[in-house]
Formats: C-alpha cells, sequence, structure tokens
C-alpha cells in the first residue's frame, strides 16, 4: 500500500469521546497512516508551505541581526551601565524555561508511568531541542567579546589560562551543553522504532535511504525492545535531576550573586517551576496546532489538554506562593535594600508590567479549576499564550528590578528597549517555528509506538 | 535444524503460542513486533541488557575526572584568589562534575 493511497482518510477517523486519551477503535496501522503520513506523502500542503516561508524569513531576520550584533557590539541594545543585563539574558532564561517541560514530559511522567504522555512527548522533545539550541545563543552573544567564547571550556592553551570555575558563566555553559546532549540522545534514541516504521513504509529510494540509515538496522525484535527499555527508564532516571539542575543553575546565575532581589535561596527552585509553568503553556500551544494541522484528533485528545490544564492551574498557584516568599523574606530579612526593591515593584514605573505578570501568571490559569475551562482549547491556548507572556515578563522585570535599583541611588537608571533589543526577542520565535516546520515534515511528531500501546492498554481498561 | 516463522494479529495470539511452544519443548527465538509487548521476554528467557552498569562507569569516571580537572586547574596550575574563595572551592565545584558526569554516562 502506498502512502498516497492510504485508506485511511484523517475526516473519517472516529473521534475519542469522553475521557479517551486516543481513540479505541483506531487501528494500529491506522495509527502508523495517520503519523506516517504527512511525512512521507506529498500531502503537506499550502498551509505547510506558506508557514515554511513565512518562517524561513523570519529565519533570514535572525540571521541578520547575528551578523549586525557581531558586527557592531552589544551596543545595538538598549543596556546601560546599571542596566547592564538586558532582553538579551531575559530570553535565555525564558527559552531554557520553554525546554524544561519537554524533558519533563518525555521522562518524569515516564518515571511515574503517566501514559497520556505518549501522544504529546515526541514534539514536546523536539521543542526542547530546539529552545535549548536558541538558548545557548543568547549567553554567548552577550558577551562583550563574543569571539572568545570558546574560553569557557577547560583545554590546554598557550596562554596557560583555565576558566574560572567559580563563574556562573562556565556553570551555564556546561549545564546547557550536557542538556542538549542529552536531548538530543534520548529524543532520537525514543524516535529509531518509529524511523524503522517510516523506512518500511517509504517508497522512495532517498527516503529509505534517509530513514533506514537513521533506524540503525532496528527490526523490532523482543531484544530490541527489551534493550530500548532500558535504556529509556534509564536515561529518564537521570533526565529529572538533569532538568532541575539546568534551570537551578540559571536560578543560581542570579542568587549567587549579592545583588538585592537576587540573592534569594528560593531562586533555584522558583526557576524551575517557572520553567515547568511555561514550557507546559508552550506545549498546549503546539499540541493544538499539529493537531489541528495534522487533523490528530484521535491520538492528541481534549483528555491532555484537560491534564494539561490542571498542570497550569497549580503551577500558577506555586508561581503566585514564590512571588510571596520573595515579598515575604524581603520584609522578614528586613534589609532597607531588600524592601526598596519590592516597594520599587509594586509602585515604581515598571509596576504596571509587574501587575501584568501577576495577571497572567497567576490569576488567568485559576479558571483551569473549571473543567469548562480545561476542555476548551481556543481558552487554554489563549491563556497559555499570555502565560508565555507573563513569563518572560517576569524573567525581565527580575533584571530591571534589580539592576534600575540597587545599592546606589546615585545608579539608579531605566532600560528603554532599542530595535535590536526588539529584533533579538522575536527574530528568535520565528527561528523556533522555522526549526519546528522543517521537523514536523521530516520526522514523525508522535510516537508511534507508545501511541499504539497507550491505544491497547486504554483498549483494555 | 528446522526453523518455523509465524505471524499473528494479536499480541495475545503471539503470547499464547509462544509460551505453549515453550511448553512443549520449542522455545521460541525472537518475536518481532511493532510495539512492546509485556511479558514476551519472559518467554524467550531474555536478560535486561547490560547498559546500565557502563553508563554508571561513564558518569562517575568522567565526574572525578571533572572535578580532579578543576582542583589542578583553581588549585595547583594557577591559583587565583577571587574574591577570598578557597583555591579548591569545593561546593561550587560540584556543578561542573554533575554536569560532565551526566553527559558522559550517555555518550
Amino acid at each position: 500500500m502506498t502512502v498516497a493511497d492510504a485508506r485511511l482518510d484523517a475526516d473519517r477517523v472516529p473521534l475519542p469521546h469522553g475521557r479517551a486519551l486516543v481513540a479505541v477503535s483506531l487501528k494500529d496501522e491506522d495509527v502508523t497512516d495517520l503519523v506516517a503520513r504527512p511525512v512521507l506523502g506529498d500531502g503537506a500542503g499550502r498551509g505547510w508551505l506558506i508557514a515554511f516561508i513565512a518562517a524561513s524569513l523570519g529565519a533570514i531576520v535572525m540571521a541578520g541581526g547575528l551578523v549586525w550584533l557581531l558586527a557592531v557590539g552589544v551596543g545595538i541594545w538598549g543596556i546601560n551601565s546599571s542596566v547592564v543585563w538586558g532582553f538579551a539574558i531575559a530570553n535565555y532564561v525564558w527559552w531554557i524555561g520553554i525546554g524544561n517541560a519537554g524533558t519533563l514530559i518525555s521522562s518524569m511522567l515516564l518515571i511515574m508511568r503517566q501514559r497520556w504522555r505518549a501522544s504529546i512527548n515526541r514534539f514536546a522533545e523536539a521543542m526542547t531541542i530546539f529552545a535549548v539550541t536558541i538558548a545557548g545563543i543568547f549567553p554567548i552573544i552577550h558577551l562583550g567579546r563574543p569571539m572568545y567564547f570558546y574560553w569557557l571550556a577547560p583545554y590546554p592553551n598557550t596562554m596557560t589560562l583555565w576558566p574560572q570555575w567559580r563563574s556562573p558563566l562556565v556553570w551555564d555553559f556546561c549545564a546547557i551543553l550536557s542538556y542538549l546532549l542529552f536531548s538530543i540522545i534520548f529524543w532520537y534514541t525514543g524516535m529509531i522504532p518509529d524511523l524503522a516504521a517510516l523506512r518500511d513504509r517509504a517508497r522512495s529510494r532517498p527516503a529509505q535511504v534517509f530513514y533506514g540509515a537513521l533506524a540503525l538496522g532496528w527490526r523490532g525484535s523482543a531484544r530490541h525492545w527489551s534493550a530500548h527499555h532500558t535504556f529509556t527508564v534509564t536515561m529518564a532516571a537521570m533526565a529529572v535531576p538533569l532538568v532541575c539542575s539546568v534551570h537551578s543553575i540559571v536560578g543560581l546565575d542570579f542568587a549567587a550573586s549579592l545583588m538585592p532581589g537576587w540573592q534569594e535561596t528560593i531562586f533555584p527552585p522558583y526557576f524551575v517551576v517557572g520553567a515547568m509553568f511555561s514550557g507546559f503553556a508552550m506545549v498546549i500551544v503546539l499540541a493544538a496546532l499539529i493537531r489541528w494541522g495534522f487533523r490528530l484528533q484521535s491520538i492528541v485528545t481534549i483528555q491532555h489538554f484537560d491534564i494539561m490544564g490542571q498542570i497550569l492551574a497549580a503551577a500558577a498557584l506555586i508561581m503566585g506562593a514564590s512571588y510571596a516568599t520573595e515579598w515575604f523574606s524581603a520584609w522578614y530579612g528586613g534589609r532597607a535594600v531588600d524592601r526598596s526593591v519590592v516597594t520599587f515593584m509594586f509602585t515604581g514605573p515598571y509596576a504596571p508590567l509587574y501587575y501584568a505578570m501577576l495577571l497572567f501568571n497567576v490569576a488567568l490559569p485559576q479558571v483551569f479549576w473549571l473543567p469548562v475551562a480545561r476542555r476548551s482549547v481556543l481558552l487554554l491556548c489563549i491563556v497559555s499564550i499570555l502565560i508565555n507572556i507573563g513569563m518572560w515578563l517576569e524573567r525581565i522585570l527580575i533584571l530591571w528590578m534589580t539592576l534600575s535599583h540597587d545599592y546606589m541611588p546615585s545608579m539608579h537608571r531605566l532600560f528603554y528597549p532599542t530595535a535590536g533589543d526588539w529584533l533579538f526577542l522575536f527574530a528568535p520565535l520565528a527561528f523556533f517555528a522555522f526549526l519546528f516546520i522543517v521537523f514536523v515534515r521530516l520526522l514523525p511528531v508522535v510516537s508511534i509506538h507508545e501511541v499504539q500501546a497507550l491505544r491497547r492498554e486504554e483498549a483494555a481498561a | 535444524m528446522k526453523t518455523l516463522v509465524a505471524t499473528f494479529h494479536a499480541p495475545e495470539a503471539l503470547m499464547r503460542a509462544a509460551e505453549k511452544a515453550k511448553k512443549e519443548g520449542f522455545p521460541p527465538e525472537d518475536a518481532l513486533t511493532p510495539f512492546p509487548i509485556e511479558g514476551i521476554g519472559g518467554v524467550l528467557g531474555l536478560k535486561q541488557a547490560n547498559i546500565r552498569r557502563p553508563m554508571a562507569f561513564a558518569g562517575f569516571s568522567a565526574a572525578v575526572f571533572a572535578y580532579a580537572l578543576e582542583w589542578y586547574s583553581a588549585a595547583i596550575a594557577y591559583p587565583y584568589d577571587s574574591g577570598g574563595r578557597p583555591f579548591n572551592s569545593r561546593s561550587v565545584f560540584l556543578l561542573f562534575p554533575f554536569e560532565l558526569g551526566r553527559a558522559s554516562s550517555r555518550c
């Protein structure tokens, strides 16, 4: 059977009812068809092409922006002698945060045997890899002399110099590298059985060679499955501390300093929760797009959105508790400078943004305690986008509040974004879209074998 | 020696056949399936793949190497007083071994 004349018509696929995680009436080969067709068929369609061209233009703008930055220097941004960290660091923290949710879904939920992850883990992991890749650009370009970024690596050199191991920049470097490496390996090894399925379905020679090479000779032998399972669970067990360590280290970039508003022990866990929160919000948006674009309503169901909505509501409460802890410890700690920063948060010139952040991150997601709200994909998407805006505001405000209002009143200055700042805020989004759009055309967006197993479990339940 | 190859349409049928064949004294060699089937490893007598031990070994050796490198570079090769911190700053020096160890256990 060629993919072109696949007998499966996505419009005819039965929609799952009620709380089902996958349409039980699907057959195993239907699952493969649904996932393989956008990749192997010629039916990517005009929508994909338009999105691809638009995102490519954005990616070109991103490349142009990088050339501009490297040619002129960080002066194209609005940073000044007080607010020395601007959008670049906020973007870095935001993108790493987006990445965290993919690993959470693929590893922590695997260990906790949350079966619903099967339908969404593949593209969530892809999201992680692309987001971490983009995040990794920012610490390099925020340097005054980005061409020397490799000095962060310990290597024997003629200057007999070594990295400063006590510097958070070095911690970032090894955390991002380790995380990226992990994500790529975990993503790829999880995909091998599906790449073999694509190899077996491909009709054109180039596709057979491409997926055949990537599938590493996978035959679906019981021995393969056994080794695959052992490896996956081991990797997942390693991933959980890793993913917590990565964003903790990002939190330490601030907490290891002596600045008011940053030097707080709550920062590492607060950053980890914030990361999962914004990452889950991003997964919801991507899940809605993929479900709609590839007509995967029978695999990514309303029940998935319902569960993710519950996670958002719970995480929003933890975010609220974290913010309140910051205010409380500033007051209880009794240092005038800490109290002054908190007053500045609520009454200073950035206060409207701070209130917007509290609204988006803490208040609005509370609507998801209502089951009706969780089962509305549109509402989830809108709130998720607002959460992502709120989480970006949180990161930029962490920088601005402290740097604009630290110990010396004579140093108090505000930050005014420039065109270069806005470019490096929006162009990476287009670059991310570009990577994601290429991914959905080349690789299976959903884990075929895991959804097949999930369907059997759902049918048996 | 003769080999018999059979196709099954459902995992339950495959499991029943495999168990029966084993009981009759013809232990099955392998099962090729599109998704993992619970319990098939037991029927085939598969042992857990030896993956974890090499991973642990690689990870812990890399972590030890990373700490040794930090200690050598910061305390012996280029001792540098950074804000009065000890040359061998044990607590912060654990970050790099942690990340490198994790990275190495996978490669």
